[in-house]
């Protein structure tokens, strides 16, 4: 069953000269494990994608399932709940709380969740662990280098144990190298079984994912 | 929203020290209308309290008979007196005549009271030594008089002893409390000793004093069944064409409660204007503090946060904010009441009102206030938010 569904999707934002369709007929579904990276030029509506697939906004047309569950006529706290347990997320300015540690960011992410305090604790440690964080664990994360500070976000991203990871252009404050690291990262919990819905403009980190979307104007084509 | 919750604290310690300028402005701000509303309280604590206290020592069944006019004149007579008597049977009737005495002694300002043994049972007084003032004194025109305690103990004199006073020597028969005394001496003059001499008395040397059988104010304390109100009316048609005023216990209330209701007006609008400019101020620096926590608040909501957790946190830091802010106003008031409580005219008291309201006023301000920003935040769209650059 596919993590995430969009069915003929269309957004339309409203502006003051009318409302503008950023996006039409978007069909999309991402399967366990699937890796796919989205490309496309500037304002064709990325985002605008990746926040409905995120369900963080509302489709105008179109319907979107998440996990075999249609989110359409969800109210907000219903969707809350839905992406704080099913979606973790990856910005491109990592979203830290900078005077908080490293520890204390990636344990964040289970703010809303419910998860006793203990338990996400030790979840930290263990990802912060797995990710090569633990020696500035203990630092506020405004002292992190961009790599450090993504990784951090990727763990946030990760504590809930979520079905799929969204990340909007996730190495674009980052070097070369550090961007490898993070896209090994993301490559690796995508092996694990996570799927993975990656926007980026750089055509060199294509290679990392199991398949490839092209957006143009507002639709979505599949590439080989 | 538990306030259990471990993770509120690290919220509260975030957003609270994360603007530290900010935030102290607040409690500045708001702590100085919780201080002006909890100053206000101890004013109307106090002036309650001086109330009582004034009602007590006059007596609660006490009416004082005044000629209409001047003061100084003593207008009322023997006569009146007499008639006053048999107008009520049973009750107490006691002429007065108060004067200003020399203290060329240095026992401190007097006021010599000249007022037959009635004065004693119409104001309840015990004799802390010796007695007070008899029938037998009034009749012989005896040479004695009753002092406060402070003064017994300035001119170093016990009862039996002789004081003098103006060019006589009187000899002291009884001592009173100086709380009692300040019933008669007042606070108008800063006459802080009485002596209490017989009204048939004529003191040696002193020309100024008005002639035996007239009185500047005649006591009554009514006889049981009675009212205050009522005995003033029964007074009133029995001597219509007389010029008098007539105090009663009420009246003196009346009078304090106007200037309570001035004091509330005038100074509780003052302490609504500082709660309503502490208020603004907390709405006008926690919408800035949304403003600027936009992605923060994009990314509560990415992980999961629902609207309601979102207006809570904002509630809550605009209530913790008010409420330290009403702790340090209520401190405030507290030092000042400390500092300045004896040197003003206004009387001052602290107790639980003036701590209570103060504090649940600091917390539905807090609320209030901060409804507007933490709906604020609770309605940005987390699409929206997350593009603010942060
Ligand atoms: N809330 C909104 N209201 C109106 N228009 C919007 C809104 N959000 C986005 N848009 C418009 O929608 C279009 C697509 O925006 P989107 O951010 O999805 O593009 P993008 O592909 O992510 O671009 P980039 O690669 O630069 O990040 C843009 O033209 C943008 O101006
Ligand atoms: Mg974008």
């Amino acid at each position: 069953m596919s993590v995430i569904r969009l069915d003929d999707v269309g957004k339309a934002y409203p502006t003051a000269a009318g409302p503008v369709r950023v996006l039409k007929h978007v069909r999309l579904a991402i399967e366990p494990g699937e890796f796919c990276a989205i490309t496309g030029p500037s304002g064709c509506g990325k985002t605008t994608l990746l926040n409905l697939a995120a369900l963080l906004d509302v489709p105008t047309e179109g319907a979107i399932t998440c996990g075999g569950r249609p989110v359409t006529g969800l109210d907000h706290d219903e969707l809350a709940a839905l992406r704080g347990g099913m979606i973790g997320m990856i910005f491109q300015k990592f979203c830290l709380l900078p005077h908080r540690t490293t520890l204390e960011n990636i344990v964040f992410g289970a703010r809303y969740t419910g998860m006793p305090r203990a338990d996400a604790e030790s979840r930290a440690r263990e990802l912060a662990e797995r990710l090569g964080l633990s020696g500035v664990a203990a630092q506020p994360a405004r002292l992190l280098s961009g790599g450090e500070m993504q990784r951090t976000a990727i763990a946030r991203a990760l504590i809930n144990e979520p079905k799929m990871l969204v990340a909007d252009e996730p190495t674009g404050n980052l070097d070369a190298a550090s961007a490898a690291v993070v896209m090994d990262l993301l490559r690796a919990c995508s092996r694990e079984g996570l799927s993975v819905l990656l926007v980026t403009h750089n055509q060199h980190l294509l290679h990392y994912a199991s398949t490839h979307y092209e957006c143009r104007e507002g639709a979505l084509h599949r590439c080989a | 929203m538990r306030l259990t919750d471990p993770w509120l604290g690290q919220d509260l310690r975030d957003s609270l020290t994360g603007r530290p300028g900010r935030t102290a402005l607040t409690v500045f701000a708001v702590g100085i209308g919780i201080l002006s509303l909890a100053i206000l309280m101890a004013i109307l604590g106090g002036l309650r309290e001086q109330t009582a206290r004034i009602i007590d020592r006059f007596g609660a069944d006490v009416l004082m008979i005044h000629d209409v006019g001047d003061d100084r004149n003593a207008d009322l007579d023997g006569a009146f007196v007499r008639q006053l008597e048999g107008l009520m049977p049973g009750a107490v009737v006691c002429g007065v005549r108060s004067q200003p005495g020399h203290d060329a002694r240095g026992f401190g300002r007097l006021r010599i009271i000249s007022a037959g043994p009635g004065l004693g049972r119409i104001r309840g007084w015990i004799p802390r030594e010796g007695r007070l003032l008899d029938a037998a004194d009034r009749r012989e025109g005896q040479y004695h008089c009753v002092i406060n305690e402070s003064l017994a103990g300035r001119a170093g004199v016990q009862p039996g002893q002789m004081i003098p006073l103006a060019s006589s020597l009187l000899q002291v028969v009884g001592i009173i409390g100086d709380d009692e005394a300040a019933s008669m001496t007042g606070s108008a003059d800063g006459a802080e000793n009485m002596v209490w001499v017989a009204d048939t008395v004529v003191l040696s040397g002193d020309r100024s004093s008005p002639r035996p059988d007239r009185f500047h104010a005649v006591l009554v304390r009514h006889p049981p069944g009675w009212t205050p109100p009522a005995a003033a009316s029964r007074i009133r048609s029995a001597f219509p064409d007389t010029r008098i005023t007539i105090t009663t216990p009420d009246s003196l209330v009346a009078r304090t409660r106007t200037l309570r209701n001035t004091v509330r007006i005038v100074y509780g609008s003052v302490a609504m204007l500082c709660l309503l400019l502490g208020g603004t101020t907390l709405m006008s620096l926690m919408t800035a503090n949304v403003q600027e926590r936009v992605p923060e608040i994009g990314l509560r909501m990415a992980i999961g946060a629902r609207v309601r957790d979102i207006r809570n946190l904002f509630l809550l830091e605009g209530a913790v904010l008010t409420l330290a802010a009403g702790l340090a106003g209520i401190l405030g008031a507290l030092l000042i009441v400390a500092i300045a409580g004896n040197r003003l005219d206004v009387p001052l008291r602290i107790d639980a009102a003036t701590l209570i309201i103060p504090l649940t006023a600091a917390a539905l301000l807090g609320l209030v206030f901060a409804w507007f920003p933490a709906r604020t935040a609770a309605a940005i769209t987390p699409a929206d938010s997350l593009r603010v650059d942060g």
